[in-house]
C-alpha cells in the first residue's frame, strides 16, 4: 500500500511518497497529488519559520514512524464516554459505525469538502490531506438538533505515522456535540485535520480530549472554523501529556452576530511541549469571540500560546477577547505567550493577555490555618485555577471524567 | 488552654515582640489593645505559624503542647483558629467547596467519618443563619469580590463551621459598619461555650461593648504593659495610650 516499508522521522517526510489504494476515486487521488504538492513547497516544519521557531525539534528527528495499515492493532482509548455515537477512525481509516443520530450522514466518497483547504497555510494540513487515509466527511441536516454527542475516536497503532481527515458540516440551524478522543500510549506520530463548517444559526459545541504518552507522542492537530450569519461555536481543548503537540486553531467568522466561545486546560509535565496556535479571523463585524486558555506546567514542560486576532475593515463592532493563564510550578517550566491583535476596523472592543504566575503564597498559607495540608492547599487552588475551563463542558459523560482525571492529577503531581 | 510563654519573634531581623507572657482558660474572653505597631497581629501571626515571621524565643501550648514546631494546618487541626484582619481572596476557589473541604479535614483528624456536600449544606445553613449571610455566599469564590464587612462575616462563618478551641480573632471590627459589627459580635458570643476561647485584638473599645472581654491586656512596644478587667478598655479610651507609651519608655 505504501512506498515507505521502513520507519521515517519526521524530517524525511519532506520527500515522501505515497501509493494509494486502489480504486480509491480518481477525483479523490487527484486531490491528494495536490495536496503533496502544496506540502512540499512549504516543506517539513522548520524553526527557521517564526510559527514553529519555539518548537524543539531535536529529539523529534530520532523518532520514527512507520505507515500503518487500516488492519494494524491500535492503542486502546483512555477515555471511554457513554451515551456518545462513536466515529472510530484507527490510522486515518473510518471503521464501521453503529447508530448514526437521524439527520446525520456520514461518507468518505468526495474530497470536494475538503477543497478549501488546499492550499493551507500549514503544511502539515496538506501533508494531512495528502497521506493514504479516508477523508471524511459528516453533514447534519439543516434544523436538525442532534442530541446524542458524535464522538471521533482516533486511534492509531504503535509507531505509526497516522493521518486524520474529518470534515464536519453543520448545515443551517442544525445542533450538534461533537467529541475528539484522542489518546496514545506509545510512539505515535499522529496528524489530523478537523475542518467544520457551521452554517446560519446553527451551534457546534466541539469538545477535544487528548491524553497523550508525554515521552513519545508527536501531534500535530489542525482545526479549522468556518462560522457564519448568527452562529454559535463553543470549543473546550482539554490536555495531558504528548512529547510535542502543534495545535493549530484557525477560526473564519464570515458572518455577522455569530458568537465563539474557545476555552483550553493543558496539565503538562514531564518533558511535554505543547504549542497552541489560534487565529481568529474577524472578516465580518457585529460578532463576539471569547479565548481563555490555561495552562498549568510542571516538571521541565513549556507551554506554547501565540494567538492572532484579525479584525478586517468590514468588521465593524467585533467584541473580541484573548487570554491566556499559565502557573508554573518548578523552576524549569516555561509559559511561552504571544497574545496578538491586528485591527483595521475603528468601532470595535477587543482585549488580549497573558498572567504567567506561580502558586500564591498568602493563599496557601490562608488555606492551611484552615486544616488544609500543603498537598490539600496546593490541589485545592491547581483545582479552583482549571475549574473555570471545566465549567465550559457542559456534557456530564465527559465533565464527571475529566473532572475526577484532573483531581487524581493533582493530588499526585 | 493556651499558655503564651515569653514569645519573642521579628520579622526581617527586626525583634517585634519582646517577652509576651498570656494565660487562656476555656470560656474566656481576653482583648489584646494597643496602639499601632505595637505587635498585636504579629502575634496572632505567629501564634497560627505565618511562614514570614520567626520566633527568637519563648513558647506557645496548646492544651500543654507546644505549637511551634507544627506546621499552620496541624495547628489549626489542634483547634486554633484565625480570623484574618486583611482576609485573602481565592478567585477560583469555590467557597462552599473550601469549607467543607476544611471541615472534613478536621473530621477526619479527629477520627469521625467525612460528610457528604448534603450533609454539609444543613451545618453550613444554620451557621450563615448566625452571621445573616446569603446562601449565594457559598457559591461565590473564597471572599473574591467580597465588600470588607463581607469578608469578616465569611471569616467568622469558617470560625462558626470549624469550632476551634482558641480563636484569634484580628481586627475583625475594623472597616465593619455598626451593623456588621453587632452581626459579628452576636455570632462570636453564639460561639462562646465552657471549653473554648477568644482571644480579640482590637483598637477599639467599641467592639468590646459586644463582646465583653473578661481580661483586657495592652501591649506596647512588644510586650504585655498593662493587664485589667473590661474598665480598662473604658480607661483606655478615655485616656489614650500615651500614659502607658510613657510608663514603658520612662
Amino acid at each position: 500500500m505504501s512506498a515507505i516499508t521502513k520507519g521515517v522521522s519526521l524530517k524525511d517526510l519532506q520527500t515522501i511518497h505515497f501509493e494509494y489504494p486502489v480504486g480509491l476515486s480518481s477525483e479523490i487521488v487527484q486531490f491528494k497529488q495536490k495536496c503533496l504538492e502544496s506540502f512540499q513547497k512549504i516543506g517539513v516544519p522548520n524553526p527557521r519559520n517564526e510559527f514553529w521557531k519555539y518548537i524543539d525539534w531535536q529529539d523529534s528527528d530520532e523518532k520514527t514512524f512507520h505507515l500503518p495499515l487500516p488492519t494494524d492493532e491500535a492503542d486502546t482509548p483512555k477515555h471511554q464516554f457513554k451515551g456518545h455515537c462513536v466515529l472510530p477512525i484507527k490510522n486515518g481509516y473510518l471503521q464501521s459505525v453503529h447508530g448514526l443520530p437521524g439527520g446525520v450522514s456520514l461518507s468518505k466518497e468526495s474530497a470536494l469538502p475538503f477543497h478549501t483547504l488546499l492550499h493551507d497555510h500549514n503544511p502539515m494540513v496538506g501533508l494531512c490531506l495528502a497521506a493514504p487515509n479516508d477523508l471524511v466527511s459528516v453533514t447534519v441536516d439543516a434544523h436538525k438538533k442532534v442530541t446524542q454527542p458524535l464522538e471521533c475516536l482516533n486511534v492509531s497503532s504503535s509507531q505509526s505515522a497516522a493521518f486524520t481527515c474529518v470534515n464536519v458540516h453543520l448545515q443551517a440551524e442544525s445542533e450538534l456535540v461533537f467529541v475528539i478522543n484522542q489518546s496514545t500510549l506509545s510512539q505515535v506520530l499522529n496528524n489530523s485535520v478537523f475542518n467544520f463548517t457551521v452554517d446560519e444559526k446553527a451551534k457546534l459545541t466541539l469538545y477535544v480530549i487528548q491524553n497523550d504518552s508525554a515521552e513519545n507522542t508527536l501531534r500535530f492537530d489542525n482545526i479549522r472554523i468556518t462560522v457564519r450569519q448568527e452562529a454559535e461555536v463553543k470549543a473546550v481543548w482539554f490536555s495531558t501529556g504528548g512529547f510535542r503537540t502543534r495545535r493549530d486553531v484557525r477560526v473564519n467568522v464570515v458572518g455577522e452576530n455569530a458568537n465563539l466561545q474557545l476555552g483550553g486546560l493543558a496539565l503538562l509535565n514531564g518533558q511535554s511541549h505543547t504549542h497552541t496556535h489560534t487565529y481568529m479571523d474577524h472578516q465580518i463585524g457585529s460578532s463576539t469571540s471569547t479565548q481563555l486558555f490555561k495552562n498549568i506546567i510542571s516538571d521541565q514542560a513549556i507551554n506554547e500560546f501565540n494567538g492572532l486576532v484579525f479584525v478586517h475593515q468590514a468588521a465593524q463592532k467585533t467584541d473580541s477577547g484573548q487570554l491566556s493563564n499559565s502557573l508554573l510550578l518548578s523552576d524549569q517550566a516555561r509559559a511561552l505567550v504571544r497574545p496578538q491583535l491586528k485591527i483595521f476596523a475603528d468601532d470595535v472592543k477587543c482585549t488580549h493577555g497573558a498572567n504567567v504566575g506561580q502558586l500564591d503564597a498568602d493563599q496557601l498559607h490562608y488555606l492551611s490555618t484552615r486544616g488544609l495540608s500543603p498537598e490539600e492547599a496546593r490541589s485545592l487552588l491547581l483545582f479552583g485555577f482549571a475549574e473555570e475551563i471545566l465549567d465550559y463542558i457542559t456534557l456530564d459523560s465527559i465533565k464527571d471524567n475529566l473532572e475526577a482525571q484532573v483531581k487524581g492529577y493533582f493530588q499526585h503531581s | 488552654m493556651l499558655s503564651i510563654q515569653n514569645i519573642q519573634a521579628s520579622i526581617d531581623d527586626n525583634p517585634i515582640l519582646k517577652g509576651i507572657n498570656l494565660e487562656v482558660k476555656p470560656g474566656e474572653i481576653h482583648a489584646i489593645m494597643g496602639p499601632n505597631g505595637s505587635g498585636k497581629s504579629t502575634l496572632s501571626k505567629i501564634i497560627t505559624g505565618h511562614p514570614d515571621y520567626q520566633v527568637t524565643g519563648g513558647d506557645v501550648l496548646l492544651e500543654g503542647e507546644s505549637l511551634l514546631e507544627l506546621d499552620p494546618y496541624e495547628r489549626a487541626l489542634k483547634g486554633l483558629f484565625l480570623a484574618f484582619q486583611y482576609p485573602i481572596e481565592i478567585p477560583g476557589v469555590h467557597n462552599a467547596g473550601f469549607l467543607r473541604m476544611a471541615y472534613n479535614a478536621k473530621r477526619k483528624y479527629q477520627g469521625l467519618e467525612e460528610v457528604d456536600p448534603m450533609e454539609f449544606e444543613d451545618i453550613v445553613k444554620k451557621k450563615l443563619k448566625l452571621v445573616e449571610m446569603d446562601e449565594e455566599f457559598l457559591e461565590r469564590s473564597v471572599n473574591h469580590g467580597f465588600s470588607g464587612g463581607e469578608k469578616k462575616r465569611n471569616e467568622i462563618l469558617q470560625m462558626l463551621v470549624l469550632d476551634p478551641k482558641v480563636a484569634f480573632l484580628d481586627e475583625t471590627d475594623s472597616g465593619l459598619d455598626i451593623d456588621a459589627l453587632r452581626i459579628v459580635s452576636k455570632a462570636v458570643n453564639a460561639f462562646r461555650k465552657p471549653t473554648n476561647a477568644v482571644v480579640l485584638v482590637t483598637h477599639y473599645q467599641r467592639l468590646l461593648n459586644y463582646i465583653v472581654p473578661d481580661f483586657v491586656h495592652v501591649v506596647v512596644d512588644g510586650r504585655i504593659v498593662k493587664s485589667g478587667d473590661k474598665n480598662l478598655a473604658f480607661e483606655l479610651e478615655e485616656k489614650g495610650y500615651d500614659w502607658l507609651v510613657d510608663t514603658v519608655r520612662g
